[in-house]
């Protein structure tokens, strides 16, 4: 893998906790039955190479799925996580851009960050999100429980 | 003052509070460039049969225009003048003519002109722009539609007779329900789109069609591409029975929701094998634009096909399935995964095939890529789940 100048725009900070975990959101498209897609782990054509994470130093891995399920078109059915350490072992880097200014009325998730895919090619691309579904992968799912509508006191299966 | 227009000018009488005094607001202006477009399209159709083999002239459309003559006290009286350009004066009168009587049949719930200088789809769509002559107007305005300026009873637009107008307009063609109609209030976009449904009728005078879709009926035009008439009558039947069926063209969407199809491209059956990776390439086929988090492309025939026909091998040869998925560019994922290796073939939205694996102690996975489907089939067989 190549290695990348890093140039960190206002706002933002690289994360250099090893030990810290980052949480994934996973949502339907990403899963087939039990299986999740190492796509899931890379971006999608919006993220712009910068697929997003959030700190478990700053949020609670629910919180984390509460917030993406109530903000995001799709909703989270659960939470995977790597460490940052993962990521230094895949020769990338993650950053914390949650102090950048955000333009009009776009929100940022609590603890957002993002695994850094800038500048790598298709097969970077692909192996990068591939050693990040292995480790997410045996760590398992990150205890939650699917997000509570208003006024709902038990949650509602998704549909399948 | 009325009596003083030259002969062929229009006047046309917006009542209602916001026109008093004269005044014309901006947006009531598009009624008037709504019926100089459709007196404009019809003159260059009766151009064209009567010189079949030659271009439109570059002047044609910039002399079938209206002018505003003059707007009276009272509430906004407007008189309108065609400009009388000697060459294609008579194109302009019998297409003006045409259209006022049209509206004035249309609004006196009279049978509608017959239009012989149109082709059978472009009549369809020459009543629909009609219809949609008022519909800028809200409760307690008017369109007092003067075919001659010397006439003394108009054609009474409103939101009342509209209602009457387009049920002759739009519902003389079987397909289209009267909250089809579009009003000024309505967004209107238009995109390449496919939507999956069956196909409940076709009208071959008109070339149209009607889908049934999750978002409920959908009418579409296929217009000159008569190559998929044949294709929409081979899915034809009800909505029970009908086999799935996707339509590709250019979609307009009202607010919004699928609202027809502007002009239909491909009509393809979706075929997908009785298993779960073929319900799986069933619910790709139908996914939206924007499916995946406001992106993600809709999910090409072509790299259905492709998985479908390399998921059918794979299983007639007793290999491992793989995981199955959408990807947001537009193509299939086929994906072996364990925790020792990954394994994968990506078929693009063009139907290449992209060939992967790594293995868990590999520092960087191995790609190929290759449009051969049974070099793919084979890399597909390689993998051990």
């Amino acid at each position: 893998m190549t290695t990348v100048d890093l140039e960190l725009r206002e706002g933002e900070s690289l994360m250099s906790d090893a030990d810290e975990l980052i949480y994934r959101q996973i949502t339907a498209h990403m899963m087939d039955g039990s299986q999740i897609a190492t796509t899931a782990f890379g971006p999608m054509p919006a993220d712009n190479n910068m697929p997003s994470y959030s700190r478990s130093s700053v949020v609670e891995p629910q919180d984390a799925r509460d917030w993406h399920t109530r903000n995001a078109p799709n909703p989270s059915l659960g939470v995977w996580a790597v460490a940052v350490a993962e990521v230094f072992e895949a020769e990338r880097h993650v950053i914390d851009d949650s102090a950048v200014e955000l333009n009009g009325s776009k929100k940022r998730a609590p603890g957002h960050c993002f695994v850094d895919y800038r500048g790598l090619s298709r097969v970077e691309r692909k192996t990068l999100r591939s050693r990040l579904w292995f480790r997410a992968v045996e760590r398992g799912e990150i205890p939650t429980k699917a997000t509570l509508g208003d006024g709902e006191l038990f949650a509602v299966a998704p549909s399948p | 003052m009325v009596d003083q227009a030259r002969p062929g000018g229009k006047r046309i009488r917006l009542t209602g509070e916001r026109f008093k005094a004269g005044r014309l607001p901006v947006d009531s202006l598009i009624e008037l460039e709504r019926y100089q477009e459709v007196v404009r399209k019809l003159a260059e159709y009766e151009w064209r049969r009567d010189h079949p083999d030659e271009q439109l002239p570059a002047d044609f459309r910039a002399s079938v225009s209206l002018t505003i003559e003059r707007i009276d006290e009272g509430s906004a009286d407007v008189l309108l003048a065609f400009e009388q350009h000697a060459v294609y004066v008579e194109y302009q009168d019998e297409a003006q003519d045409a259209v006022d009587a049209t509206i004035a049949a249309a609004y006196a719930g009279m049978p509608l002109p017959s239009l012989p200088a149109l082709p059978p789809p472009a009549v369809a769509e020459f009543r629909e722009e009609i219809a949609e002559f008022g519909a800028t107007l809200r409760d307690g305005q008017s369109i007092e539609f003067y075919a001659d300026p010397a006439d003394t009873t108009p054609v009474l637009i409103t939101v009342e007779t509209r209602k009457q107008a387009l049920n002759e307009l739009i519902l003389a063609d079987f397909m289209i329900a009267p909250s089809d109609a579009v009003g000024s209030a309505d967004i209107i976009e238009s995109r390449e789109e496919s939507l999956i449904g069956r196909v409940t009728a076709v009208d071959a005078d008109s070339t149209k069609y009607e889908i049934a879709t999750a978002y409920g009926k959908v009418h579409g035009w296929y217009r000159e591409n008569t190559h998929v008439l044949e294709d929409l009558r081979a899915v034809l039947n009800s909505a029970e029975e009908g086999p799935l069926t996707r339509i590709t063209g250019e979609l307009r969407f009202k607010n919004g929701d699928p609202h027809r199809f502007w002009q239909t491209t491909h009509v393809e059956r979706v075929e997908f094998e009785d298993t779960a990776w073929g319900a799986r390439l069933t619910d790709f086929a139908q996914l939206p634009s924007g499916w995946a988090d406001g992106t993600g492309a809709q999910i090409s025939f072509i790299a259905l096909d492709a998985a479908q026909q390399l998921l059918k091998a794979v299983e007639a040869a007793g290999s491992s399935l793989p995981g199955v998925f959408a990807t947001a560019e537009g193509g299939v994922l086929l994906e072996w995964a364990t925790t020792s290796g990954i394994h994968s073939v990506e078929i693009l939205e063009d139907g290449l095939f992209e060939l992967f694996s790594l293995q868990r102690d590999q520092g960087e996975g191995v790609h190929s890529e290759t449009r051969d489907l049974s070099e793919a089939i084979q890399f597909a067989m390689a993998a051990r789940a």
